[in-house]
Formats: structure tokens, sequence, C-alpha cells
């Protein structure tokens, strides 16, 4: 495992485009493209204020900068450096702008959810789409690109809108069983939309893409329900996972829970197996114990090693105890993640925030447990395989694969605490975001490494 | 039970009182006294009864008396006492045969009476006894009767609380009940309330985010714009179409298509799933057949009729199955049969395996009574035969081991040497190697040192030698100077210094110890001690110093031996040569003492060392 060297990025912006030919990263109010393989800076536009957001458009062509303090929008091109786009929202104010699956399509939300505008690169035309729905995930468009469901609050009713993305025409509109919608997700085949209740009621609704309603599945009352939704990449299974610290898998065939997982403090089964991180201790030789001991005192976890060690059957994991007089409390299953090849789930509950939980959905059961030293900060599934990237806020990143799992100190002088990663879609590398660094981590190919190594640096 | 008896007893006493009085009033004779006196004293006393009687007659009334008993005893029906008078107013006379009979049958009565009365007293006795006894269980039944009660009042009692605080109990619950009711209530009330508030809210934010629309939206906000250098074509390259009902049916069209083949595509797969559970179906009923086909003529044979004809009705079935499971058929009838017959066939399975177990216990309980019945005729022999090779076998052994020690008491030496040199880490051995290589270096200065101090030794050697000779020479000198003085001892000095110049120490010491064990006589006369020595002298020619001292000594002053004699019984941690020297050295002076000049501090020094040892 390599890894390039260290360039600056500010708010965490930085992305793979969707071709994963490019890297976009943000400095302030500059955006910079680089070459992935060879990190070289290819274009490097300048923005009117601090950059916000960015997205990629489908094809890779252009990429979008949102500033929303100021309500605008900037559109660059790859293709043709001179080309501009801005995008101005005036006195209604931008709270979220995203690309429509076309990449010629911008959706704009204004403040207070007033209305979606469509702007289009093609033609002037703009569309308006009203009353949007203020929620979690309230826009979703199907894998394919070609709809996309909008929730929306009309008359104190949630409601559903699906639109066909080639020319915004409204295809269906049904009001939803819910009490306050929360969130709107599609099947990775387009066909099944799911739909869940806000966490004070246990609620999930799915409807055909033909806004039949196909099932709607409550697993209890009168207490906090769904906070995560995460669909198979098969669409075979919708894992969703609750305030009460499980995670229920509803098959798509009847739509009916195969099993629920449940979280519990203590790992029984001594199938399981439990990998803990633990810090690999300088070896204390009897003359060497000396000065440096106090700074390492100081701070331990940052810069010591760490490996994983394999604890027998019965673990108990560290809990933490939620304070129940305070809104969204630390309980319940907060990030769930598939496998790409189906067959491993990624849970993370919010009461034991070190570990992360890897359930084998061919057999149905737990298969292992890794527990770091420090709160999970988040987790992806390398695209490509099964092998699943941790990061803790940490100066480490974690791997973890059926074959095992390891620790990787990041490199470099200083701190640099991982606080999201994301895999280029290949596999081969991913990029270690930190709070204003950036780098990434080469996971296999050599030559490609060489290369990154082998050029002058170039911050920016 | 107390109070009752005082209460009864009186009543008793009353009545029988009672009684006695109408007694005595109605006979108004003497005999009443007496009858009030048997009823009042209950056990009358013969001796009373007999004053009553001596009272009763006396010589006056005697007639009277007669009478009164004659009137008594016809009222009680005995005959009369007298003879039956022939007139009126004779005076009757007394019957004595009368009386006498009277008197037998009054004492026959008495007896009787007597008996009687025992009985009643003793029935009496019994029925008090009993009464006590009733008495006894009456209280006792009494005072259970009175605890029951009580217990039962105070049972009634806690009954009744218990009530009272179900009652109240009951009256809470209704509270509760009421409570819970009133508080549902608010909360649903609450509840519309609330969502009733929310929607208005809502409805309000809504009006004010139409209103905020319309401010914003409609104000021909010149800023709500998009600048674009020039639009960019599509990314299928074609033309954005109008918005007509076509595209709209277009859209459904599509949609259901995609549905379509959503669900085709998921018939596709359940398709398959069941062809290929089907082909597990066929494969494991094909499997069953083939297992139960080759046993199901024993059972036949073996009469087991049921099994046999099911057996064959599986065969029926598979057979027509398999005809028609030529057909890929999934119709409800060939299901069931499939179904049907799989289920049965398990079942002769099951039996079938069950019956196997059965079986296999059987067998294997028969054979292991075949085998001990077969055993026992050649058990003993096989048994001496084992032992006999055991036997061998630990003879074996024990040799090998020993070997094996042998070898092992040989090698282990080297092998615990290499061991325990293995068991040195690395930094011992370098250490080891420092330590090594330190040694060697001071081995080095050691052994420098050795031979720098050999070299001084021989160099001493050398020295001393030179010194003797030039001592003898000196010596030789001395002598011959003396010779000019004495002339007597020439001869012998001649011959000592012939010898002078080889010095055996040996020879030295043993001829000194006895020259030093007479100075005594010494002082007394020099010359027979000399003529001693000399004698001696010839055995060893090394003393020739001393010799020559002793001699110088006799000579000059007989004072100078005496001073040397104290140093003799001193044990000299110097050594022999050092005495040697010494004696020579103090003897030097002695002898002559115009060469003070070279030895004097040698001298001096013996002579603190003699001063320091009295």
């Amino acid at each position: 495992m390599n890894f390039s060297e260290v360039f600056k990025l500010s708010s965490l912006l930085c992305k793979f485009s969707p071709d994963g030919k490019y890297l976009a990263s943000c400095v302030q109010y500059r955006l910079v493209i680089r070459d992935v393989n060879t990190l070289q800076i290819l274009q490097l536009y300048t923005c009117l204020d601090q950059i916000q957001h960015i997205e990629w458009s489908a094809d890779s062509l252009f990429i979008l900068c949102a500033m929303y303090k100021r309500g605008l929008v900037q559109v660059w091109s790859l293709e043709q450096p001179e080309w501009h786009c801005r995008i101005d929202e005036g006195s209604a104010g931008l709270v979220a702008s995203c690309w429509s699956p076309d990449g010629r399509h911008i959706l704009n939300t204004t403040e207070f959810h007033l209305r979606i505008t469509v702007w289009s690169l093609c033609t002037k035309s703009v569309s308006y789409i009203k009353y949007p729905k203020a929620c979690q995930q309230g826009i979703a468009f199907t894998r394919d690109g070609r709809y996309m469901a909008l929730a929306e609050r009309r008359d104190c009713k949630d409601h559903v809108s699906i639109f066909v993305c080639s020319d915004w025409q409204l295809l269906r509109h049904f009001d939803t069983e819910t009490q306050d919608l929360a969130g709107i997700e599609w099947a990775p085949n387009g066909c099944v939309l799911a739909v869940w209740d806000t966490c004070l009621e246990y609620k999930v609704l799915l409807y055909s893409l033909d806004g039949r309603l196909l099932s709607a599945y409550c697993a209890y009352e009168w207490s906090l329900g769904v906070k995560s939704v995460a669909w198979s990449p098969s669409s075979q299974f919708l894992a969703v996972g609750s305030y009460d610290g499980k995670v229920r898998i509803l098959n798509h065939v009847t739509w009916k829970m195969i099993t629920e997982f449940g979280h519990p403090a203590t790992v029984n089964n001594p199938k399981t197996v439990v990998y803990k991180e633990a810090e690999k201790n300088p070896q204390l030789a009897l003359g060497r114990l000396a000065f440096p001991a106090p700074r390492a005192a100081a701070s331990p976890a940052s810069n010591t090693e760490s490996k994983y060690e394999i604890a027998s059957a019965p673990v108990s994991l560290q809990t933490l105890k939620p304070i129940a007089d305070r809104a969204n409390p630390k309980i319940g299953v907060g990030a769930l993640a598939f496998s790409p090849d189906n067959y491993f789930l990624a849970t993370r509950s919010d009461s034991v925030p070190n570990a992360v939980w890897i359930w084998d959905i061919q057999k149905l059961r737990l298969f292992v447990v890794l527990e770091q030293l420090s709160p999970v900060r988040s987790f992806q599934w390398d695209p490509q395989q099964p092998r699943l990237a941790i990061c803790t806020g940490g100066s480490k990143v974690y791997l973890w694969s059926p074959a095992g799992c390891l620790s990787v100190q990041v490199p470099g002088e200083g701190d640099f605490q991982v606080l999201s990663l994301c895999w280029h879609f290949s596999g081969d590398s991913m990029a270690l975001l930190s709070k204003d660094h950036f780098c990434l981590c080469f996971l296999e190919t050599e030559e490609r490494v060489g290369t990154a190594f082998g050029r002058p640096g170039d911050h920016t | 039970m107390g109070e009752w008896m005082t209460v009864t007893d009186p009543d008793l006493s009353s009545e029988s009182k009672n009684i006695c009085q109408y007694t005595s009033e109605t006979k108004m004779s003497p005999s009443s006294l007496y009858s009030q006196q048997v009823l009042c004293s209950s056990i009358p006393l013969s001796k009373n009864v007999h004053s009553f009687f001596s009272a009763f007659c006396t010589e006056e009334n005697i007639e009277q008396s007669i009478s009164y008993l004659d009137q008594e005893l016809t009222t009680f029906g005995f005959p009369s006492l007298y003879e039956e008078s022939k007139g009126k107013d004779t005076k009757r006379e007394l019957n004595i045969v009368a009386v006498l009979n009277c008197m037998n049958e009054l004492l026959v009565l008495q007896r009787k009476n007597l008996l009687a009365q025992e009985n009643v007293e003793t029935q009496n006795l019994k029925l008090g006894s009993d009464m006590d006894h009733l008495q006894n269980c009456y209280a006792k039944l009494k005072e259970q009767l009175e605890t029951s009660r009580r217990e039962m009042i105070g049972l009634q009692e806690r009954d009744r609380q218990l009530q009272c605080k179900n009652r109240n109990l009951h009256q809470l619950l209704k509270n509760e009940k009421d409570e819970v009711q009133k508080l549902q209530n608010i909360i649903a009330s609450r509840a519309t309330q609330y969502n009733h508030d929310m929607k208005r809210k809502e409805r309000e934010y809504n009006k004010l985010k139409e209103r905020l629309h319309q401010l914003v939206m409609n104000k021909k906000d010149k800023k709500i714009a998009m600048e674009v250098l020039n639009y960019v074509g599509r990314a299928d390259g074609k033309r954005g179409s109008w918005r007509t009902g076509k595209t709209e049916a277009r859209n459904e069209d599509e949609m259901y298509k995609i549905l379509l083949n959503d669900y085709e595509y998921r018939q596709k797969q359940i398709l398959m799933e069941n062809a290929e559970l089907k082909k597990v179906l066929q494969q494991m009923k094909k499997e069953m057949i083939s297992l139960l086909s080759p046993q199901k003529q024993k059972p036949r044979e073996r009469a087991d009729d049921s099994t046999g004809t099911v057996l064959s009705d599986a065969e029926e079935d598979a057979g027509e199955l398999s005809r028609e499971s030529l057909w890929d058929l999934s119709c409800e009838t060939v299901r069931e049969q499939l179904t049907n017959s799989i289920r049965k066939q398990w079942r002769i399975l099951k039996s079938h395996v069950e019956k196997l177990d059965n079986q296999v216990s059987k067998v294997h309980l028969e054979g292991f009574n075949d085998e001990d019945v077969i055993s026992r005729q050649d058990h003993e022999q096989e048994t001496e035969k084992l032992e006999l090779e055991i036997q061998q076998c630990k003879e074996m052994i024990k040799t090998q081991q020993q070997l094996l020690q042998q070898q092992l008491a040989t090698a282990c030496d080297d092998d615990t040497t290499s061991l325990l040199r293995d068991c040195y880490l690395l930094e011992e051995k370098e250490r080891l190697k420092e330590e090594w290589s330190l040694f060697k270096e001071q081995k080095k200065n050691f052994e420098k040192e050795r031979r720098s101090f050999t070299d001084a030794a021989i160099r001493l050697g050398l020295e001393r030698k030179a010194f003797e000779e030039e001592r003898a020479s000196w010596l030789k000198q001395q002598f011959l100077n003396m010779t000019t003085f004495d002339h007597q001892n020439s001869e012998n000095m001649k011959l000592f210094s012939a010898f002078s110049g080889s010095s055996d120490r040996d020879s030295l010491t043993v001829h000194s110890r006895p020259r030093q064990k007479k100075p005594h006589g010494v002082s007394n006369g020099s010359p027979v001690c000399t003529s001693k020595l000399t004698k001696s002298l010839p055995a060893s020619p090394s003393t020739s110093d001393f010799c020559q001292t002793r001699s110088c000594a006799s000579e000059h002053s007989s004072i100078n031996v005496l001073n040397i004699t104290p140093e003799e019984p001193k044990p000299n941690p110097v050594g022999r040569e050092g005495t040697n020297q010494k004696w020579s050295m103090a003897s030097r002076p002695g002898s002559q003492e115009g060469c003070y000049s070279g030895c004097s501090s040698t001298y001096r020094n013996s002579h603190v060392e003699k001063d320091d040892l009295p």
C-alpha cells in the first residue's frame, strides 16, 4: 500500500469523476482538477466564493460548484476550459444543488424548500417543481437515470411525484401513508421505491414504479423507528436499521422480513471473528525507557501504530450510554452498506460506536466484528470487491476483507486525521480526506504509484 | 362452669331440706328426729344409733314403745307384735315370736338396705367421677368453643377488613381507570389539537411560502438568471422534444415496459429456481427408488406384506411420474402426485432405516454372544501366547531403553553444551567476546609484566652474583689481610678462601645451627669453638664468611658475638637468605671496623631490627 503526497483541501470537498479519470478537489474558492494517475493538475477554476458543494456530471464532462451562501452555482467544463455557466438563484436562496442524471440539467432547491428549479444547459428552458418536502432524502434518481422520485408535501399530506428525467414530465403522483415522510430510495433496478416515515414511527412503504403500494412494513409501534435504509445492489434485499439497534432484512418477493440482526454489546458466538484494534506498544528495552515516554503518553492514539488482535469467543464491546433527554439519541443502527457483490452487509450501531459489524448475507449471520480504538467515522465498500475501508478520525485507515484486516498508518509529517474516505471506482485507490488535506492511497498497482511519486509535488 | 355449679348446689340442699321438713311435719313422731338425723348425717354412726335406741326405750315407756313399734311395724306391713286380742279392753300381749320374726326380718331388711346403700354409694361415686369427667370434658369443650368462637370472630373481622380494603382498592382502581381515561382523553384531545395546530401552522407556513414565492419569484428578479457562454448539446445528441400527449403516452409505455421487464426477469429467475428444485427432487426420488429397490425383495421374502405392497405402489407411481416428468409439468395434479410419492417413499425409507437400526442392534447383541462362546475355548491358549509376547516385548523395551540411556549419557553432554551455547543470546555472545578480548589483553599485559619480572629477577641474580663475587674477592682480601695478623689460622683460612667462591646455602644453614646453639660456649672460649668449626669446614666450604667472622669475633672481642646471639631464636620473616645476609652483615663490622664505610647502612638496619626484637 502506497500513499501519495498530501494536498490541500477545504471542507472535505474531494471527488473522483464518474469515469475515474479525474479527481476534483476544492481549496477555498478554487477548484482543482487532477489526473487520477499522475495527480498532475489539469485544470484550475476559480469560483466567486468559497465552494460549499461540488458534483460531477454523470458523463464527467461538467462539474458544478455550489456556493449556498451566495445562492450561486457555477458550472465548469473539462473539455472547454473557457466555457462557463453561472446560475444565480437571487433572493430565493439556495440550499441544495444537484445534477440530473443526464448531466445537462441542474436541480436547485431554494431556501425554505419553496421550489426546485431545473436549469437546462441545453436550452433556455427553466422548469419549476413546487412543494418539495424538506426532509432527509427527498430526491432520488433511479440507477439508469430515467426517473426521479421527489417527496412532496401538499395540504399537510406527504406525496411522491415520479418524473421522467428526459423531459421532466410528471409520470405519477400519489400520496403516501406516512405521518411525516423522512426519506425515499429507489431500488437499484429502478422498479421499487422504498419510502420510510419519520423516526417517531416505524413504517417502511414500498411502491412500484407505477405508484402501486406493494407492501407496508412495520416492525413495532410506540417507539423510535427507522434510522437508516439500504438496498442490496441486486435489489433483492432491503436492509432497515432502526433505533432498537436491529437491522431487519426484507426480501423482494413477499416484502416480509427474512431475518433481523441484533447488535448486542457482547458477541458470544465462537464462530464470529472479533478483530480488536490494539496499540502496538514500542518494545521497552531496559536502556530505552527514556524521554519520549511523556510525549507518547500525551498523544497515544494518533501516533502509535496499531494492529488487530483476534479476541476469543465472549467479547464485550464498548458501549455508549445514550443521553435520554436529548434529541437524536446515539442509539440504533446509523449506517449500513451492502458490499458490491451482495455477500456482506456492514453496519454500525451508534450505541457501540467503535465497532463495525459485518454480516454474511448468504448465511444470514454475523460474520465479523471489528472493534476500533476510537469511534468509527465512516466506512465504504470497495466498488469492485468485498473490501471495506474504515476511518475513525485518527491517522490510520483500516481495511477489511474476508481474508483478514489491517490497519495502516498514513505517512507524512504531522497528524493526518482521516475524517472521510472515498474509493476510486476501480478499487485501486482511494482518497483519504482530513480537515484541510487529502491524499491518495494506492492499494495494488505498483507502477501507478511510482509515477505518482516520481512527479514533483504540486501543492495548490 | 364454676359459677353454674355454685348456683345449682344451694338449690339441691334446699330441696333436701324441704323434704326433711315435710317428713318431720307429717310424722310428728320421735322417729322423725331419728329420720331427720339419719337424713342429715349421711353416715349414721353405730354408737349414735345405739344411744338413740337406748334413749328410745326406758323402763317407764316399755308399753308405749312396744305399741309404738307395733304401730310402726304394722304400718310397714309387718304382723302385729301383739297377739290377737280377744277383747277390746283387754290388754294385748306381746307376741315374742312375732317380735323375733319382725326383728329378724328387720335385720334382713337392714342388711339388704346396707348392701343397697353400698351399691348406691359406689354407683354414686362412679357417677360422681363420671360427672367430674364429663364436667372436665364440658369445660374443655367450652374452652374450645370459646377459642374457636374467638377465632371465628377474628376471622370475621379480618374478612371484613379485607373486604373493606378490596372495596377501597376497587374504588381506587375505578378512580385510576377514570384518571387513565381522562388522561387518554386529554392526550387524544391534545394530539388532535396538536395535529390541528400543526396543520394550521403548516397551512400558514404554506401560505407564507406561497406568498414568499409570489414575492420572490414574480418580482421579475433580475438576479434569478443563468449565464451560459453557449448552450451545450444533449448527452444523447438529440434535440429536446415538445411535451405532448404523445410523449406522455410514450413515457407510460416505457414505464410499463420497464416494469414488465422486471417482472419477466423475476419470473424467469423463479422458473429457473423452480426447475432446479424440481431437478433436485427428481434426483432425490430416483436415488430413493434405487436405494429401496434392491432390498425390497428381502422384505418380501421375509413376508412383510404391508411394506411390499407400498413399495410396489411406489414403484408404479415412480414409473408414472418418470413418464410424466418428461413434460416439464408444473400443474397441480402432477405436483401433488410428485409430493405424495416422495412422501410415501420417504416414509418407507424412514421405516426401513428404523428397521435396519433395530437389526443392527440385534446383530450387535448376537454377535457379542457368539464371540463369547467361541473365545472361551481358545481363550487360555491365546492369553498365554499373548503374555509370552508381552514378556518378550518388555524385555526388548528394557534393553532398548538401556541402550538408549547409554547413548544418551554419552551424547547428552554434547547436547547440553550445545544447547547451552545456543541459549546464549547474541548480545551475551558479544559481551562475552568483548570480555574475552579484554581478558586476552590483560593476559598479554600480565605476560609482559611477568617477562619484565623475570628479567628483573635475572638481572637481580646477576647482580647478586656479581655482588657475591665482589664480596668473595673482598673477603679474600680481608683474609689475606688477616693472615698478616694471625699466622696460626693461616692454613685454615687459605682452605676457606679456596671454597669461598661457591656458596651452598643449605649446607650453610645446616652448619649454622650447631653454631647458633652454642653461643655461650663461644663466649667462654673461642679456640674451642673455632676448632670445632674448622673440623666441619671441609664439608661446608660456603660458610667461609661465617667462620671467618667467628674467628674475627673470637679474636677481637667476645661482646660482639654476644650481641649477635639474641637474634638467633627469632624466626626470620625475610627468609633464610635474609638471615644469612644479616648474619654476614652483622658480623662484618664486628670483624672489621675498617670497612664500615661500605656496609654501614645494612648494618644499621640489622641493628635496628635487633632492637625491635627483644
